[in-house]
C-alpha cells in the first residue's frame, strides 16, 4: 500500500485501514457487570435463579420467625469481641434442596448455643437501584448482581477475631448448597 | 436489510425482551471489534480512552436500544453513540486539566508491523488534533457523510467539509514528514 497525497488516493487508503482490532479481554466483562449492576441483563437461568432467591429468603424469613427471640437478636450471651456481617449471595448455581430452613436454623441455633450473638434478616425481592451516572430507580430488579452473585440475605454474628468469624461462616449450610458467603467485619462506631 | 442487520435485530430483541446475556454477548462480540478501533482511532490511540468510550457507549445503547428504529444498522448506531461518549470525555478531560498521553504507534496497530505505510497512516491519524482527527475518521474512514457528521456533532455540513479539507491537508503534512524522516 502507498500514501500518496493525492484526496481521492489519501481517501482510498484511509477506508483501506482496518476496520477491527481485538479488544481488551477485561471489556466484556467489565461492560456486562455494568449491564447487571442495571438490571439491564441478567445471568443465564436468572428467572430460575429469581424463584431461588424467593425460597431463600422464604427460608430465612422462617429461620427468623422460628428463633422468636426479638426481631434482631437471637440470643444475647456474654461473648465479647467484634461483630461481623456475614453476606450470603447465590446464582443460577445455586441448590435450594430440601430441608435448607432446619439447616439454617440448626446453624443459627449452634453458633448461638456456643456463645456468639447471631442475627439475621430477610432481604425483600424489591429493590431500588440508583446509578452512579443517572440515578435509575427500578422497582423490581429481582436480579440485581455482584460478581459474586445476588445478594439473598444476611446474617450478624459476634466473633472474637475474624478468623473466628470465618470458621463460623464456613459452616455455615449456605455454602453446602452452592452458595457464596461474604465475611466482613463491622467497623465500631 | 441484510443478513447481518436480521441478526443485529434478533439479539438486540432478546436483550430486550429477555434481558439475555447471552445474546448481549453474542451482540457484544459482534460489533465489538469494531467500535473499539473506531474509539481508539478516535482517541489518537489512547487505549484507556477507547475503553472507555466503547464502555460507555454500550452501556448506553443497551438503555437506549426500545428507541432504536433501525433506520441505519446497529454498527453506525452504535458509532454515533460512541462519538458522543467520546466529546463528553474529552470535554471532561479538557475541563480538568488532564494532559492527553503522548500517542503510541504500537497501541495503535501493533499487529501490522509488517505494512509501515499504515501504520504511518495511523500515527499521523492520531496525531491530528481531535477536531480534525474526528471529522477525518468518520468521513474518511467509516464512511459517514457530511450530512450525517453534522448531525451527530452539531455542526454545519459546510463545517464538516471545511474541517475535512484542513484534516487532510494537516495529515499529508504529516505523512510527507514521516518520509522525509526516513530517506
Amino acid at each position: 500500500m502507498s500514501v500518496t497525497h493525492d484526496d481521492d488516493e489519501l481517501a482510498a487508503a484511509l477506508r483501506g485501514l482496518p476496520r477491527e482490532v481485538e479488544t481488551p479481554l477485561r471489556l466484556e466483562d467489565r461492560v456486562i457487570r455494568s449491564l447487571r449492576v442495571e438490571g439491564l441483563v441478567g445471568r443465564p437461568g436468572w428467572r430460575r435463579w429469581a424463584r431461588s432467591t424467593i425460597g431463600l429468603a422464604a427460608g430465612i424469613m422462617l429461620f427468623l420467625a422460628g428463633m422468636a427471640v426479638g426481631r434482631r437478636t437471637m440470643i444475647a450471651s456474654a461473648t465479647e469481641g467484634r461483630y461481623f456481617v456475614l453476606l450470603l449471595y447465590e446464582d443460577e448455581t445455586f441448590r435450594e434442596g430440601e430441608g435448607l430452613v432446619a439447616d439454617y436454623t440448626a446453624w443459627a441455633r449452634g453458633v448461638a448455643e456456643a456463645g456468639h450473638r447471631v442475627s439475621g434478616e430477610k432481604l425483600a425481592l424489591k429493590a431500588r437501584l440508583l446509578g452512579a451516572r443517572d440515578t435509575v430507580v427500578y422497582v423490581e430488579p429481582r436480579d440485581v448482581t455482584t460478581t459474586e452473585g445476588v445478594l439473598a440475605g444476611y446474617f450478624v454474628v459476634q466473633a472474637k477475631s475474624y478468623e473466628e468469624a470465618i470458621a463460623i461462616a464456613r459452616a455455615h449450610p449456605h455454602l453446602r448448597h452452592g452458595g457464596r458467603i461474604v465475611v466482613r467485619g463491622i467497623e465500631p462506631t | 436489510m441484510t443478513d447481518a442487520d436480521v441478526a443485529d435485530r434478533e439479539l438486540a430483541a432478546r436483550v430486550m425482551g429477555e434481558r439475555d446475556e447471552a445474546a448481549f454477548r453474542a451482540l457484544y462480540r459482534r460489533h465489538a471489534p469494531g467500535l473499539y478501533r473506531f474509539a481508539l482511532r478516535l482517541s489518537g490511540g489512547l487505549a484507556m480512552e477507547a475503553e472507555e468510550v466503547s464502555h460507555d457507549a454500550w452501556i448506553r445503547a443497551v438503555r437506549a436500544l426500545p428507541g432504536f428504529e433501525w433506520r441505519s444498522g446497529f454498527a453506525t448506531w452504535l458509532r454515533a453513540i460512541a462519538v458522543n461518549c467520546w466529546r463528553e470525555l474529552a470535554r471532561a478531560a479538557a475541563k480538568q486539566g488532564t494532559a492527553l498521553e503522548l500517542v503510541n504507534p504500537a497501541v495503535l496497530d501493533s499487529n501490522l508491523g509488517a505494512i509501515p505505510a499504515r501504520v504511518d497512516l495511523e500515527r499521523a491519524v492520531a496525531e491530528l488534533p481531535p477536531g480534525y482527527r474526528e471529522v477525518l475518521v468518520l468521513h474518511d474512514v467509516e464512511g459517514f457523510s457530511h450530512d450525517e457528521i453534522a448531525g451527530l456533532l452539531g455542526i454545519e455540513s459546510g463545517t464538516s467539509r471545511s474541517q475535512l479539507f484542513h484534516a487532510r491537508r494537516a495529515l499529508r503534512r504529516a505523512l510527507a514528514g514521516y518520509r522525509e524522516a526516513t530517506s
